[in-house]
């Protein structure tokens, strides 16, 4: 019983201790942009690596969860004779909240875990010592330039999943549940807002914030050589998912 | 050029380092020897500031490092260089890149022409031509070390600090690097600052010695006075060295 309890200890202990390291990097990364240098090359690496080399891992996603809402929705829907329906219903579930949380879940699987392993990396083999010794700042290095990076590219993922997602949907609609195509388009046209998008965009950029930063504290904390590369990797991907779906319940709260 | 006063650190209830006392000398090589696990590292770390000391002082040139805050303590890290344990390269970046990196981060020379010959004089002051092109993973632990040192010392730093340079390396390699070392020291009159638990090198390159044992410098001096200091901590690594089989007074 007293296990148990220590137990629980022990966890709540290291959540209050990484959920105020990670709100001192934030401080350092504010910090950090401000004292400079803008590390615009490093910022564009990062954004390569980021947004288009995720395009693809992007586009097999939407195009599938696309493909399988239209199906789904359409029993529902078939029900109620309301199958012109399924196009907006696919476009504003997708702009509202798959298309920001899977492509989010997926570049944390993707990006997230790589960051947490290169820092963590940098930081058992002493990069990370070498760089404060030669008066760089690590914040302004490593994490700044990951930071901006995912906060601006996780948006513009999302764009393309949300398109990606919604052709995904007609193809089914059309050519398999043979729903008709000028309705399909019509009905998403005439219901959906352009909030039911934006929201999903600012969603998508809180979301780019706050995993880069937890990938990059996870990585600053590593210690114990290839093991502890393994564990901070692990626990980035982790906590960063649990955040993206947290977060998500807030922001939704706030912003429908 | 760096004074250390009574300087202390504890990990938890572990005691690391318990008041030690040690002057480096302008322009000599102050070599620290003492048995793994006696602090060598944790002594290095605190005087670059990249652990913080419990108590004590670390006098850089009269100012105490230790009262610092980063903006006022990184004015005087960029008069310093390092030489990591394991050379510590970037290892997303070739040997140009790491080399040209402190040069090029404080905009010493800013004309890229001018800083590839600065690398090339550099890696031709460690032994090291036509490998610029070459990634960390493609080098061998002596090559990684010069690297390291051309890193370390591209920006003519005032004092260099050596982490345990020879760990690692065969014995062939580790003749080079103390070689390195001592021309090095000689041809640009550099402070150095060594930790090693390697007699060889220490008896190849030390103006200065001293032995860390149990958190405190139990003894310290030139080489002559060291190698025939009365103290039986002192004997005792001597003698085991000798037994060894190397012949440090030759």
């Amino acid at each position: 019983m007293l296990l148990f309890f220590e137990a629980i200890g022990e966890g709540v202990l290291n959540f209050l201790q990484s959920t105020g390291g990670i709100v001192k990097l934030l401080l350092n990364f504010i910090i950090s942009i401000f004292s400079g240098p803008v590390r615009i090359r490093k910022t564009f690496e990062q954004m390569y690596y980021v947004g288009v080399k995720s395009t693809l891992i992007v586009f097999l996603t939407s195009v599938f969860v696309g493909m399988v809402e239209a199906l789904q929705i359409y029993h529902g829907f078939h029900k109620f004779g309301a199958e012109d329906m399924i196009g907006y219903t696919v476009a504003v579930s997708l702009g509202r909240e798959l298309a920001p949380v899977l492509t989010a879940l997926m570049i944390v699987a993707r990006n997230v875990s790589a960051m947490a392993a290169e820092i963590g990396t940098m930081k058992v083999t002493q990069q990370i010592d070498a760089l404060e010794v030669m008066a760089v700042n690590p914040t302004n290095f490593l994490v700044a330039p990951r930071v901006i990076a995912m906060t601006v590219m996780l948006p513009a993922l999302v764009v393309i999943s949300n398109a990606v997602g919604n052709i995904g949907g007609y193809l089914v609609g059309v050519n398999i549940l043979h729903l008709n195509p000028t309705a399909y388009i019509k009905n998403i046209q005439v219901y959906i807002s352009m909030s039911d998008l934006t929201y999903g965009l600012i969603k998508a950029a809180v979301f780019g914030f706050i995993v880069s930063l937890i990938g990059c504290y996870m990585g600053m904390n590593t210690d114990g050589g290839a093991k502890g590369v393994g564990i901070s990797t692990t626990k980035a991907v982790v906590a960063a998912s649990i955040s993206v779906l947290v977060a998500d319940y807030f922001l939704t709260a706030l912003l429908f | 050029m760096i004074k250390i006063e009574n300087l202390k650190k504890s990990f938890d209830s572990q005691v690391v380092l318990d008041g030690v006392n040690l002057n480096i000398e302008d322009g000599k090589i102050t070599v620290i020897i003492g048995k793994s696990g006696t602090g060598k590292s944790v002594l290095l770390k605190n005087i670059i500031r990249l652990l913080e000391p419990d108590d004590g002082k670390i006098l850089y040139n009269e100012k105490d490092m230790t009262k610092l805050n980063e903006k006022e303590l990184n004015k005087i890290r960029i008069k310093l260089g390092v030489l990591f344990q394991d050379a510590a390269l970037f290892d997303s970046l070739s040997v140009f890149e790491n080399v040209a990196f402190p040069i090029i981060e404080r905009k010493i020379i800013k004309n890229r022409q001018k800083i590839k010959e600065e690398v090339k004089k550099t890696l031709g002051l460690v032994g090291l031509d036509e490998i610029y092109d070459k990634m960390p993973s493609e080098l061998s632990g002596g090559m990684k070390k010069r690297v390291g040192l051309a890193r370390a010392i591209i920006t003519k730093p005032e004092i260099v600090f050596f982490d345990e340079p020879t760990t690692g390396l065969d014995p062939v390699s580790s003749m080079a690097i103390a070689h390195l070392i001592k021309n090095m020291q000689n041809e640009l009159s550099t402070t150095c600052f060594v930790i090693s638990h390697d007699l060889s090198l220490t008896f190849k390159i030390a103006d200065n010695i001293g032995l860390l044992d149990e958190g405190k410098i139990i003894e310290f001096g030139d080489k002559e006075s060291f190698l025939h200091s009365n103290n039986t901590l002192v004997k005792n690594f001597l003698n085991a060295y000798n037994i060894a089989g190397d012949e440090y007074e030759k």
